[in-house]
């Protein structure tokens, strides 16, 4: 089992917090740091590699290749203070290599004065939804309390699996507080719209300001892509069951 | 440590000096093509890379997918004498070239084998890494792919495009990733090619030439790749270089 830390830069920051997010089931938690990563103008300070990631490499559109690797930025003066992000292409594959990667990279950013760890993840539903909502859940009852304030939906019960789970469960190991915002989402696609609910409540918690006009028109075409899975569910139904359903209202596209 | 290489005899002294790397894998295109350079040039074994996390056997899946589920089984090869996995270093000092003849380590050892590997590739001097592969989705001809984008537009100088976007599995391409963070450049061709589910790793012959003609124009290497045209996919899945994974397999 191997984790590495490799240090870019080591910046010196005020009240940090640390929001993370990696891939996951609908893409959820990655497409929210990945907003935040470039609407903050975030700098890259630090690199994590781990022999538990996917035994791959992973080519890019313009044709360059990277290992897998998580990623730590940081922004200065959101809100309250600076933020630390951590982003990645990939999640530790084996529980060992959950844990070991969790807890190095806690121990990082506790050094560099973090006291709470905001996770994101999705709450899968199965079922699609036009609205979704916002769950949450936290390491103490007063930050439950607190979290409760914005209209978050406090998970009474279930698991959150993987790294963002761990990296927000293990920080009341490390003396941290920590927090984990879920968006819902059927799990069957990658859903901007719950992204961007998650981001949208995470920005009014920790009192910062970002533009959203990116993620909603990622979201209009999710709302799209839901459109046609609802239309080949309706036609497989018909088809299933010889009963013809009434067809989906479209909207009044133009008047000729 | 759990994997280890022997060097056998004096170590080649290489300056600015260029590997490729093939491995079991999909279609067997790298390994088609790095076996077929190591047959042309005969360069000389120079080392190789032990592993405890090497098995000789994959029986739940293509011995490039790995998962910590599944770990395959360790044994011996038997070839006349027995001989246990590994990954095999040649070197040809004319040409500047270090062949290797990769092997797909379990879930466990895949990152520590590839770290191995670019260690020893660095020792021998090793400034560019270029690994031969394939992607399964379909049609003639190759892909690349590489470390930056400098080297990209280089690529595409010489008339090869990219256009395979995903992920590149197991050893030949975990060299690349760790190589990069080693400051040693990266190169990947892909030939493309159909995949067989049923036996994922099936010689496609065609497409390991495909790699070749343009690993050729890339290295200004004078080999004769027309053989490989000639020669039928079924005799070399029976030949002694495959089928190690089942074919061959006793308990």
């Amino acid at each position: 089992m191997k984790t590495e830390i490799r240090i870019l830069k080591r910046p010196t920051l005020k009240e940090p917090r640390l929001v993370g997010g990696l891939p996951g089931s609908g893409y959820v938690a990655k497409l929210v740091v990945d907003h935040l990563v470039k609407e903050t103008n975030a700098e890259l300070f630090a690199e994590i590699y781990s022999y538990s990631f996917p035994p791959q490499v992973m080519v890019k559109e313009d044709g360059t290749i990277e290992l897998m690797k998580n990623e730590l930025y940081f922004a200065k003066n959101r809100g309250n203070g600076d933020l630390i992000i951590l982003n990645g292409n990939a999640q530790a594959v084996s529980p060992e290599g959950q844990y070991e990667l969790s807890d190095k990279a806690l121990d990082f950013v506790k050094e560099l004065g973090v006291k709470t760890v905001y996770m994101t993840a999705a709450y899968i539903t199965g079922e699609h939804v036009k609205k979704p909502k916002i769950y949450g859940t936290a390491t103490d009852l007063a930050s439950l309390r607190e979290i409760e304030k914005f209209g978050v939906t406090i998970m009474k019960e279930g698991s959150i699996t993987g790294s963002n789970g761990l990296l927000f469960g293990l920080a009341k190991q490390k003396d941290m507080t920590g927090i984990c915002l879920l968006g819902e989402t059927s799990g069957y696609i990658v859903d901007a719209r719950a992204a961007q609910v998650v981001l949208e409540v995470l920005a009014k918690m920790l009192d910062f300001k970002v533009d959203m006009t990116n993620l909603e028109n990622k979201a209009k075409e999710t709302e799209k892509l839901l459109k046609k899975v609802e239309e080949m569910e309706r036609r497989a139904m018909e088809q299933q069951s010889g009963f013809k359903a009434p067809p989906i209202k479209k909207p009044l596209e133009y008047i000729s | 440590m759990e994997s280890w290489v022997n060097i056998f005899g004096d170590k080649p002294s290489l300056m600015e000096s260029k590997a490729v790397v093939g491995s079991p894998g999909l279609r067997s295109i790298g390994k088609l093509a790095i076996e077929f350079m190591i047959n042309q040039l005969k360069p000389r074994l120079t080392g190789e890379l032990l592993s405890r996390y090497f098995p000789t056997a994959y029986p739940f899946s293509a011995s490039y997918v790995s998962s910590p589920m599944y770990l395959g089984e360790s044994g011996v090869f038997v070839e006349g004498t027995t001989k246990v996995p590994r990954i095999e270093f040649y070197v040809e000092e004319e040409l500047g070239l270090v062949l290797v003849k990769g092997y797909q380590a379990d879930f466990n050892g895949q990152y520590e084998v590839a770290r191995e590997a670019v260690n020893f590739l660095k020792e021998l001097g090793v400034k560019e890494i270029i690994s031969l592969a394939g992607h399964g989705q379909g049609g003639k001809g190759v892909h690349c792919a590489a470390t930056s984008m400098d080297r990209v537009n280089a690529l595409k100088s010489q008339g090869l495009d990219t256009g395979y976007v995903g992920p590149f599995l197991g050893f030949s391409g975990l060299v690349i990733g760790i190589g990069k963070t080693e400051g040693i450049d990266g190169i990947c061709l892909f030939g493309k090619t159909e995949p067989i589910q049923e036996e994922p790793e099936f010689p496609d012959l065609l497409a390991a030439k495909t790699v070749l003609d343009a690993l050729k124009v890339i290295l200004n290497l004078n080999i004769d790749t027309s053989s490989l045209e000639k020669a039928k996919s079924e005799d070399i899945s029976r030949s002694v270089n495959f089928g190690e994974q089942n074919d061959r397999r006793t308990v």
